[in-house]
């Protein structure tokens, strides 16, 4: 009896010594809740209400290199342009309002064009092309959650006249 | 993995001279009384190490060599003896209510042969157990030589087995081309609780450096572990928590270097006993950079590892009871480029950290040997990072596990055999860019584990009753996959193997059994993007339970200088649940759509390995292993499996020494799913050299290997980024451990 008395003592000091340890583990670091995404597979873009280019990602397929819709501009800026987007259904939805989305392109090569804001405005959806001498790249269009796309168009190619 | 020539060298070890008597207490508790003796000098030995090794009962050798273990009672016993400077020795006792009688133990000094010292205490019971040990078991110095950056790069060597990667971190071992968790990964018997099995970007949170052994079980004895037969167990045994009580400090200071990723860790493992508690502790941290391969490097494929854990035990009368604390911390890269992947990858932080109680408590009962309970508390966390440092997705786990084993004597036909039950609560929950809702399950399962021998014949069969109910935190009738909704699942499994002993040195048997397994949470509730595994994922709440049939044939063949053993099996599962690859696209993500379904299967194939000592200290080693895949009803070939693949070897190998060069091949994988690319089949070669050797009370073990000595570019069919970059090209790695024993004094 007097050894288990011992025995259960030491016992409890090494349970109590590893249930210690065991809480001190960061249990404390709460899991971030699940980010809404946005639920766009289309992208209209718009010039003072005129159409200036539709894409709609269910009428390509997604492993080709490019698409063969061409936009073509002037060098120098466009005019103000805008993006709005559409879902599977091809209805109009609302740009998303999460600070951590911004609209951005991908551009193949820098040398030819870029893609620019107003000042202030940088990663909105309504932004410029700037055309800086004339030739063929490729442009992919985007709505950015971080560095990860939530959504995303297949690269298109801009000639610049 | 095994090489006849030790097993032949541990089964010949000592010699024991029986004399006089057990003392015999009032009581009826008798003692086991004897002399350790050096059988080159006939000098008695002091500081051996002398454990009766199912009841883990134990005493050191005094001054003289004489030894006392206390209260046991009448019965057969298997006594170990070790010694830092002695071959280990196993040998099988029998105590009566004789008096007058004692032992004397002969040990032969180590300097003729050191290995003994770096392999671990299990001791073999069946014929079943000598095969399994001769075939699926890597330690020792075998181990040390097979050592890589993952359990997986571990064991790619192994009969049957190939590796599930995506970069070097992220590997998972596949069996005869099942993986996921119809692989059970456990750590001193016990299911680790990460995500390594729902996806190829998760790693195995195990580090391989500081385990005592690695073995692979296959057949009845899985059922104490998981209802999938059909598959197996990988278990890493470090024994955390001290099993034994042993008057010395012991353990050993590793490190290791390779150049392919520039990778390099420093381990340390010590045991020693403190009044009459043992503690342990285990420690080590890796660091790698990206991997170097013939085709340039792979970026993003770094990888950074923490973990440490301390145990401490104490032997009551009754037996044991011990705790241990542990910590696993590993940062590593998927790497990205290829179709749908992020440009630059993505970057996973993992943290698991476990709480294990545990007790043993000798019954000695007419029926039951001893009882095993044990009971971990698990918290896993694992946040994946986008390029910009924005958290993607992020996953926690919070497992609490509890087990009961009785292990029992004979009992009608079965010599012996294991009565458990298990529990086991898991909570499950999503963040960030990830869209299955958080879930808890409940696991509760009853099995049975049974031996038998008769004559020539020897069976081992066992049985599982499972219940599982998962429950998702809401429902949500019209999610697009499906009602999510909770799932309750009742299954059961059996497995049944026999061994004849066609001659004395050969054996053929075979094993049937009923596999089940239930849909995890991400099979049934997945709905999204996964960030890092670069598909956007769609579960299935309606999935059944996993059921199959196995069927197996082996032979195998153990005599002096030659070992070989073949394997042939068929294995018919029903509801198969894969991910697979449906050619569809999510239009706003640009991913391709992994759906999982149920589907019907087949798996067979086929595995050898022989190993022959044909000249002298020259031996030459092959193993081959091929498995066939397809859905029953098309006969079209499963995604994700593995090519023919295999390993041939030279060797050279003395008790110090040894050296050899050996190819690594594999055949071409055309057999494909749709939307899966074959992969060309290729042959490597890697040369290695161990050498071991004594000073004072130190062991140094020192292995050198060269994997892919001619850079050669290969793929790995099963590697998610084989479309971006070959495999490892040359890699240089350097191994060393070195063993110490100290004995304090009594």
């Amino acid at each position: 009896m007097k050894n288990l008395t011992i025995f259960s003592f030491r016992l409890i000091v090494l349970i109590l010594l590893f249930v210690l340890l065991s809480g001190s583990s960061c249990e404390d670091d709460p899991i971030s809740s699940p980010t809404e995404h946005f639920e766009a597979v289309g992208i209209i873009i718009y010039s003072s209400g005129v159409k200036v280019f539709d894409y709609f990602g269910p009428d390509y397929d997604p492993t080709a290199s490019a698409i063969d819709d061409t936009i073509k501009i002037q060098t120098g800026l466009t005019p103000r342009w805008e993006a709005k987007f559409y879902d599977e259904n091809r209805i109009e939805i609302e740009s998303p309002v999460d600070p951590d989305n911004s609209f951005g392109a991908q551009i193949d090569n820098a040398n030819l064009l870029n893609i620019q804001w107003n000042a202030g405005e940088e990663g909105s959806f309504s932004f410029y092309l700037n055309g800086l001498m004339p030739g063929s790249t490729k442009i992919k269009f985007q709505i950015l959650h971080g560095d990860h796309p939530d959504f995303e168009t297949l690269p298109v190619v801009v000639t610049i006249n | 993995m095994r090489r006849f020539n030790s097993f032949k060298i541990l089964l010949i070890i000592v010699w024991v001279i029986i004399a006089s008597s057990f003392r015999v207490n009032a009581a009826a508790v008798l003692s086991i009384k004897g002399i350790v003796v050096d059988v080159e000098t006939n000098l008695p030995v002091s500081e051996a190490n002398l454990t009766l090794i199912d009841y883990k009962r134990s005493a050191v050798s005094n001054k003289n060599g004489e030894f006392v273990i206390s209260d046991v009672g009448m019965g057969e016993y298997v006594l170990k003896v070790t010694h830092v400077g002695y071959k280990e020795n196993t040998l099988n006792i029998s105590v009566s209510g004789q008096e007058g009688k004692s032992l004397v133990v002969y040990l032969i000094p180590k300097i003729i042969e050191i290995s003994p010292v770096v392999v671990t205490d299990f001791h073999t019971h069946t014929k079943f157990d000598d095969l399994s040990e001769l075939s699926n078991v890597l330690k020792g110095k075998e181990l040390q030589k097979e050592l890589g950056i993952t359990l997986a790069a571990t064991l790619k060597n192994e009969t049957g087995l190939a590796i599930r990667s995506m970069g070097p971190a992220p590997a998972r071992p596949v069996i005869r081309g099942l993986g996921g968790d119809r692989v059970l990964i456990s750590e001193d018997g016990e299911k680790t609780t990460d995500l390594s099995s729902t996806s190829p970007d998760h790693a195995v949170t195990i580090e391989p450096f500081s385990a005592e052994r690695i073995e692979v079980m296959r057949g009845p004895k899985v059922l104490l572990y998981t209802p999938t037969t059909i598959g197996g167990v990988v278990n890493v045994i470090r024994h955390e928590i001290p099993q034994e009580y042993h008057n010395s400090m012991s353990g050993s200071i590793g490190a290791y270097g390779e150049t392919a990723n520039m990778g390099y860790l420093g381990s340390l493992v010590a045991e020693a006993p403190i009044d009459k508690f043992m503690l342990k502790v285990d420690a080590s941290k890796r660091l790698t950079k990206n991997l170097d391969t013939p085709a340039g490097r792979l970026n993003n494929s770094s990888s950074e590892n923490l973990s440490y854990s301390g145990g401490v035990s104490y032997f009551p009368s009754f037996g044991m009871v011990g705790a241990s604390y542990k910590l696993f911390d590993l940062e590593y890269g998927v790497p990205g480029g290829f179709v749908g992947a992020h440009p630059f990858g993505v970057d996973i932080q993992m943290i698991r950290r476990q709480l294990n109680v545990e007790t043993r408590i000798n019954i000695r009962s007419q029926l039951f040997d001893d009882a095993e309970v044990s009971l971990y508390r698990s918290y896993y966390r694992h946040k994946e990072f986008e390029y910009g440092g924005l958290i993607g997705s992020e996953y926690e786990l919070e497992n609490y596990f509890g087990k009961i084993h009785l292990n029992h004597k004979k009992i009608g036909l079965f010599d012996r055999g294991v009565w458990g039950a298990s529990f086991e609560h898991r909570r499950y929950n999503i963040g960030g860019y990830v869209f299955s809702p958080p879930a808890k399950s409940i696991n509760f399962s009853v099995f049975d584990f049974e031996t038998f021998t008769s004559g020539k014949f020897s069976l081992e069969m066992g049985g599982r009753y499972s219940f599982d109910k998962i429950v998702p935190d809401y429902e949500k009738p019209n999610a697009k996959i499906g009602y999510i909704r909770e799932r309750t699942f009742h299954t059961y499994s059996l497995s049944l193997s026999l061994l004849y002993e066609w001659t004395k040195i050969v054996y053929v048997g075979a094993n049937i059994s009923k596999s089940s397994r239930v849909p995890t949470i991400e099979e049934l509730y997945s709905e999204g993007p996964h960030l890092a595994a670069y598909s956007y994922e769609v579960g299935n709440p309606d999935l059944n339970a996993e059921g199959g049939f196995g069927s197996e044939i082996f032979i195998f063949h153990k005599f002096e200088n030659l070992y070989y053993n073949f394997n042939f099996f068929a294995n018919t599962l029903s509801n198969y649940i894969i991910p697979r690859n449906s050619g569809e696209y999510n239009f706003q993500t640009l991913l391709p759509i992994y759906k999982t379904t149920g589907t019907d299967a087949l798996f067979y194939g086929a595995e050898g390995q022989i190993d022959w000592g044909f000249y002298k200290k020259f031996s030459l080693g092959f193993s081959i292993s091929y498995t066939v895949g397809e859905f029953s009803r098309s006969g079209k070939p499963l995604p994700q499996i593995p090519p023919l693949k295999g390993l041939i070897e030279l060797k050279y190998s003395d008790d110090t020494f040894s050296a050899g060069v050996n190819s690594e091949f594999a055949g071409k994988q055309s057999r494909v799913d749709e939307f899966e690319t074959p992969t060309s089949g290729y042959a490597i070669i890697n040369a290695f050299t161990q050498y071991s050797f004594q000073t004072a009370k130190l062991i140094h073990v020192l292995s050198l290997n060269v994997d892919n000595i001619f850079n050669r570019e290969y793929r790995n069919h099963l590697s998610r980024v084989k479309s971006i970059l070959p495999e490892a090209g040359i890699n240089l790695r350097l191994t060393y451990k070195m063993f110490f024993d100290f004995q304090l004094p009594q």
